[in-house]
């Protein structure tokens, strides 16, 4: 009975230990990560459209900066209609507030996050390559379209908020603290930026999409380069060339934000 | 005759085989020199003649009969082994020689001797009261002894109660009980210990304090135990359990805050714990410091309760019985303004921000209200009396059988309660939408001796509650009625002669054009009576455990191992009608005739429709395996020692989401090692290491390691002057690690796993000709992060125990300090240009907390009619914030949390309320997103920088988690009566008014009187009025978080008052009870506060306009059979 007994605690306290090592291991393999929206042609196609999905709604009533905000058309009764929230009317009307400010496109409110966009932007750009199943042109193709887009964002950002940090490259989530402290960029030099990412785009872009049913959105050559010579006329401009309001105006790393000439 | 002398020698030698070797050596000496080389002990009488003897021996290897046998040849002396290693010498002759001295005649008895639970005790000592005669129980607990007739013995064994028989019987049943209850042993973390040589802090309440009229075991935990922060802030049943933590609040970040709660050793909810009946609770203790929770290793950060139920006596069957019946009603009502002031008000709120609005009541409707003419058409409802009763009564009863044999023994309880809302019902409806909770639990408690060493405990629980109330729960019947208009539409219309056929109930709305602005069409008693929620929420649980002592591989050790698998289920299934909308269409104001129109004829319903909300349905798993040890060696060298692995396991069904399916599992091993010398000095070991599968690979084991130390000065010599007064004086001090692996919010747990939603609508994009392309996109709801792990605590305690004038005064007091490291925080110094939406987190946040509890028991027996007892306890727990990652606030040095308590708030400080409009430009403009003009609130500008803005908040009042709680009773047993009182209150806790739910008009709320008597209008230009300027839109400016709003939560109450009476015995005796008690008790009686709008314990939950805590009258029935 004893030799029973303790034979029975030993196999027990053994089978509880030997158990234990795996107990903890309870994720299984095929949780869905980042890495597998670039595995296939069609998931990586989604995160394409993900990338154009924070394009500023110009044609939007409730969204558009340059519709509503002005006082160049006014509404009977607010909100119009017992519709959505005119944001952009808010501002017209004078209930833009610091604290949660209507469309803000620096962080998430009813505006879009455009450095969300930035990323990932970078996001796709890193992986693109990964994808099995699609031609090398196409990948060459839609790598500029998003060179495009991460182009196009960084200026949009710099028309609402002056010298912006440029994010060529994605920072780790981990990264410490201090790296993570980026400083604003001189204009010229994130307009050249721009400039360039839209050259190295415009190469690879289509000067028209294949198939017009499916397509006709996507960024083309023209598209590309119509905005390059709106975002020279931007940088030539001098709000942002030689002005002499922000001489003096440096970022922490002490370089001059404005070009004083 | 045969005296007791033990010679304990040096024991432990593991060699029972003799190798001795003397010539013409006297016995005594020859068994003191087995002793030393074996782990026998011999018991002989010291003065026998024989002992002198002298023998010759030589034998190698020899059995202990070999040599007996040698050395008591020829010497008349005879011996036998008992226990093992225990030889009892015998003298024969010396027997017989008393055997003729005595005149009386002898026999011989024989018994036998076990614990409560009729396990037999080996070693009790029995022994003829008045002599040295006495004999120790064998192995089966077995003894004999030769005594005088009528003689009476005396038995005691170690840990329990010494028992005095008469010597009646030739063979004795005797039965020790064990002195658990007697405040030697308490119930520790795995285990029990030695009261004496407890080294953590923990409080320990007799579970009869326990005992309010209420449902809920938690609302009794407040101003009882000192070192827990508990506070009361809902009074709607099923959902009125009370918030408690341990020593205060001690994390700052998303997690669990709340204790690890232990019901008969399993970890289960809030909910559970608020379930159990006092009656079954055989012990309620909570865990307070290091040493006493480190065991729980990464799960006792927070503290510890540890229940456990009572289980079987040995004896026959013993029925308890209890029934209670108790009145409850709120214990305040906030006051609102009539329906004339309301309408008066809300024209003002309307002209005082555009004095170019048309007032929405017209002079005609206010003054005809005021006359209280044609209330169908003027209708004036005081909604909050058209829905709720004054008063409800509840039920409960329990009822528990206890008893059993020597083989097994039960404990079998069953408890019922039938709480009930106080919500008005429509006798036209046939069902009831009132609240009514059913409670049922069942449990039972086997206990079987499977040999005589092992015994094996079943334990079967289930909980299960059957809720029937109104579809959106009491709360938001309660909500609705602080949320609609007194004056736009009656409840109902009643039947009339154009409307003959209708067979529904003809709820009153606005007209579709006739709604104020800012108002909502909402009926709440429609809302309240149009149909009716069930849910049924079940709670079962098994358990088995084996405990199995090990004596015979060395004495004290014991193995036990225990499972327990649960499940918890909840349904609710929803039955309504949409109602009919009726309204006045057109109406003579002089007849007061009135046509009905419905505004939707087709929407609404008279039969019912149905829906299934949630189920919820989850199961767990635990395996505790445990070896422990526990032997006094010396009589001075008490060591013990714990090893326990657990392992436990949850599942959700329906968590959701992929990730929050897999199962959560624990894995730990935890030990203790004491050791306490002479009563005098004790210490203390403990450790846990666990591990949980939340986190990465290399975070995901924890060790945990605890120690303290214990005097007890009042057991030294030179205390000996002083112990007449001073019974006791212990002084503890302990220090050590737990952690918190219950960190962040749920969504969140695999902190080391990204969460990507591969589906996303809300980031697709459509392109195409005619948009026929669209795809949804991809987002990221969370990045991987390896490095998060769990909170640790890094606790010390320092402990006085003090008993004065014959134990009859007892203090208690135990100063606490923690540190908190590793605090799940969000990174705020991320910054935005990072691109990632969703929030990172870090072990960032550092805290520390110290405080002190304080416990002081008086009792005194003054003679056998009069016995008072009076207690009282006092908790003090401030914490404060060593780090807290902020954002950079520059120069305003005042935004930082640094140095201030974790439930600190920042808030304006409100000066007064703008004068005019040119008060208003000369002062610094404050941006809330609303203009401001005078008899709005002004606001300091701290940092004088011309603006108000979020720098200008400053940490104002105390912590929203009460930093003091107190409590004090007494009670008073006189005869057959006996009479109890007792008070709680709570200090240092402030309160937000929560301005926006509160503010007149906004989303439609009511107005409460206090605002009507006094708000800044024309007339009451003040600008100190209690009410700024009225709106009927949300007013931004006045509805921050700032000093105007700002109440102190502190308040003392009346708690709990009874009275109650025993039936004297010869009595109850008759009919066959041995105990009848009736009762009556009250709760929540009375309330000192400096505020006084509603029950300020509630504090700024729903603005104070929830569903009201309850004022109960009790009475109830006790019996035992």
């Amino acid at each position: 009975m004893r030799k029973i007994i303790i034979a029975v605690l030993i196999s027990f306290t053994g089978l509880f230990w030997l158990s234990c090592s795996k107990y903890l291991d309870i994720v299984p393999d095929n949780i869905a990560t980042i890495d597998y929206a670039f595995r296939l042609r069609e998931t990586a196609k989604k995160y394409l459209y993900t990338c154009y999905s924070s394009l500023v709604e110009f044609g939007s009533m409730s969204h558009s900066p340059g519709l509503m905000t002005g006082d160049e058309l006014w509404l009977p009764n607010y909100p119009f209609n017992d519709g959505p929230t005119d944001y952009a009317w808010e501002i017209a009307r004078g209930i833009q507030s610091s604290s949660s400010p209507n469309l803000n496109y620096w962080s998430e409110w009813n505006g879009k996050d455009a450095w969300r966009s930035i990323r990932d932007c970078n996001i796709f750009l890193d992986n693109i390559q990964k994808v099995p199943d699609m031609e090398e042109q196409e990948k060459i193709q839609w790598a500029a379209e998003v060179k495009f887009l991460k182009a196009y964002y960084h200026f949009f950002l710099i028309t609402m908020y002056g010298p912006i940090p440029v994010v060529k490259n994605n920072l780790e989530v981990s990264a410490d603290p201090e790296s993570m402290k980026v400083s604003r960029m001189p204009l010229d030099s994130a307009f050249n930026y721009i400039e360039q990412l839209i050259d190295e785009a415009a190469v690879d872009l289509p000067d028209r999409v294949a198939d017009d049913n499916a397509e006709l959105g996507r960024i083309t050559r023209p598209i590309a380069l119509a905005m390059k010579a709106k975002i020279m006329v931007y940088a030539a401009s001098p709000l942002f060339n030689g002005n002499k309001d922000y001489s003096g105006f440096k970022n922490d790393e002490g370089q001059e934000l404005f070009n004083p000439v | 005759m045969t005296v007791f002398c033990l010679h304990a020698g040096a024991a432990g030698l593991a060699q029972n085989t003799i190798t001795l070797a003397a010539k013409n050596t006297e016995l005594s000496k020859l068994f003191s020199m087995i002793q030393q080389q074996t782990d026998y002990r011999f018991l002989y009488h010291e003065d026998a003649a024989v002992m002198s003897l002298k023998k010759n021996i030589d034998v190698k290897a020899a059995s202990i009969e070999n040599v007996m046998g040698r050395i008591l040849q020829g010497t008349g002396l005879s011996y036998n082994i008992v226990n093992k290693n225990l030889v009892v010498i015998k003298t024969a002759q010396a027997a017989r020689a008393s055997d003729l001295s005595n005149a009386r005649q002898q026999r011989i008895i024989r018994g036998v001797v076990t614990n409560d639970k009729g396990e037999p005790l080996s070693g009790a000592a029995v022994i003829q009261k008045g002599t040295t005669l006495g004999v120790l129980t064998n192995e089966a607990g077995e003894f004999s002894i030769n005594v005088p007739v009528g003689a009476e013995l005396e038995i005691s064994f170690a840990g329990h109660v010494t028992l005095t028989v008469q010597a009646t019987e030739d063979s004795m049943k005797i039965v020790l009980q064990a002195r658990e209850n007697m405040d030697d042993v308490v119930i520790v973390a795995y285990g029990t210990q030695k009261k004496q040589e407890v080294v953590g802090a923990m409080t320990t309440i007799n579970p009869g304090d326990l005992k309010v009229p209420s449902s809920n075991l938690t609302t009794a935990l407040a101003g009882r135990l000192a070192g827990v922060i508990a506070y009361q802030r809902s009074g709607e049943p099923g959902e009125d359990n009370a918030e408690f933590f341990i020593r205060g609040v001690t994390s700052f970040g998303t997690g669990k805050k709340d204790p690890l709660i232990l019901i008969d050793g399993i970890e289960l909810t809030v909910r559970d714990l608020a379930r159990m009946s006092p009656d079954d609770i055989e012990s309620f203790s909570i865990m307070k410091d290091a040493t006493s929770t480190a065991l729980y290793g990464a799960r006792g950060a927070n503290g510890v309760i540890l229940v456990t139920t009572k289980q079987g006596r040995r004896g026959k069957a013993t029925i308890n019985l209890r029934a209670e019946n108790s009145w409850s009603s709120p214990t305040t009502n906030v006051e609102l303004a009539d329906p004339v002031t309301y309408m008066k008000m809300y024209n003002y709120a309307q002209v005082s921000r555009n004095p170019l609005a048309d007032p929405f009541f017209t002079q005609e409707k206010i003054d005809a209200t005021a006359e209280g003419l044609h209330p169908l058409i003027y209708p004036a409802v005081d909604w909050r009396k058209m829905l709720f009763k004054k008063n409800t009564i509840n039920q409960r009863a329990n009822m528990s059988v206890s008893g059993g044999g020597d083989v097994a023994r039960y404990y079998v309880t069953a408890s019922y309660a039938k709480d009930n809302g106080i919500l008005n019902v429509d006798k036209r409806n046939n069902f009831n939408s009132n609240i009514k909770l059913n409670t049922y639990t069942l449990r039972s408690n086997v206990n079987i001796n499977l040999t005589k060493t092992t015994e094996l405990i079943v334990r079967l629980n289930g909980a299960f509650d059957d809720y029937r109330g109104p579809i959106d729960g009491g709360a938001q019947v309660y909500s609705d009625v602080m949320r609609s208009s007194p004056v736009l539409f009656p409840a109902y219309f009643p039947k009339d002669s154009a409307r003959w056929y209708v067979q529904h109930i003809m709820f009153g709305y606005p007209a579709s054009g006739a709604i104020q602005p800012g108002g909502s069409s909402i009926n709440p008693y429609a809302n309240m009576v149009r149909g009716y929620k069930d849910y049924s929420r079940s709670f079962m649980s098994a358990q088995l455990e084996v405990k199995q002592r090990l004596d015979f591989i060395t004495e004290g050790l014991r193995f036990r191992t225990l499972f327990n698998t649960n499940r918890s289920s909840f349904f609710d299934v929803v039955r309504g009608y949409t109602p009919f909308r009726y309204y006045i269409s057109e109406f003579d104001r002089y007849s007061g005739d009135y046509t009905l129109q419905v505004q939707n004829p087709t929407g609404g319903t008279e039969y019912l429709t149905y829906s299934e909300p949630t189920k919820t349905i989850a199961s767990s798993f635990y395996w505790e395996t445990a070896f422990d040890y526990g032997r006094v060696f010396h009589q001075k060298h008490s060591i013990s020692g714990l090893l326990v692995g657990v392992i436990r396991q949850s599942l959700v069904g329906n968590s959701g989401s992929l990730q929050l399916s897999l199962p959560s599992r624990n894995i730990g091993l935890s030990g203790r090692a004491t050791y306490a010398y002479d009563s005098r000095y004790a210490a203390e070991f403990n450790f846990g290491y666990n591990g949980s599968e939340r986190f990465y690979k290399d975070k995901r084991m924890g060790f945990f390691p605890s120690a303290g130390v214990a005097w007890t000065v009042s057991n030294e010599k030179f205390w000996e002057r002083l112990s007449k007064t001073v019974n006791l004086f212990k002084l503890r001090a302990t220090y050590g690690l737990v952690g918190n692996d219950q960190i962040g919010r749920t969504e969140d747990r695999f902190f080391y796993l990204s969460e990507v939603n591969m589906n996303d609508g809300d980031r697709g994009m459509t392109f195409g000709y005619d948009g026929g392309n669209s795809l949804s996109g991809v987002s990221v709801n969370r990045f991987p992060n390896f490095d998060i792990t769990w909170e640790t605590a890094y606790k010390s305690n320092f402990g006085a125990e003090l008993s004065l004038f014959n134990n009859k005064i007892k203090i208690l007091a135990d100063y606490y300090t923690e540190n908190r490291k590793n605090i799940l925080l969000s990174r705020p110094e991320i910054p935005q240009t990072l691109g990632v939406s969703t929030t990172i987190y870090a072990n960032s946040g550092k805290g520390s907390g110290r405080g002190l509890d304080v416990s002081v028991d008086y009792a005194h027996q003054f003679n056998e009619n009069l016995g008072l007892v009076m207690r009282g306890n006092y908790t003090y727990a401030t914490t404060k914030v060593t780090y807290y990652p902020q954002v950079d606030y520059g120069d305003n040095w005042w935004r930082y949390r640094e140095g201030y308590p974790f439930s600190q708030n920042w808030a304006y400080i409100a000066e007064r309320l703008f004068i005019d409009e040119s008060d208003v430009r000369n002062s610094p403009p404050q941006d809330f997103g609303t203009p401001v003009i005078g008899g709005d609130i002004k606001y300091r500008d701290i940092n004088n920088d011309g603006i108000i803005n979020e720098y200008d908040k400053v940490a104002t009042g105390f912590p929203e988690t009460p930093e003091i709680i107190y409590g004090f009773g007494f009670s008073l047993i006189y005869k057959g009566f006996d009479f109890s009182s007792f008070f709680q209150g709570l200090a240092n806790e402030s309160f937000w008014m929560r301005p926006a739910y509160l503010q007149p008009f906004y989303q439609n709320h009511q107005v409460l009187k206090v605002f009507a008597d006094d708000y800044y209008n024309p007339d009451n230009p003040n600008p100190y009025a209690l009410y700024p300027r009225l709106s009927i839109a949300e007013s931004k400016n006045n509805n921050q978080y700032s000093t105007w709003w700002l109440r102190s939560g502190a308040f003392l109450r009346w708690k709990q008052a009874e009275i109650g009476y025993t039936f004297p015995e010869r009595w109850t005796k008759k009919a066959k009870m041995s105990k009848l008690r009736i009762y009556g008790n009250g709760t929540n009686l009375m309330l000192l506060s400096d505020f006084k709008l509603w029950d300020v314990e509630m504090g700024g939950r729903d603005a104070g306009l929830g569903y009201p805590l309850q004022r109960v009258f009790n009475v109830g029935l006790q019996a035992n059979f």
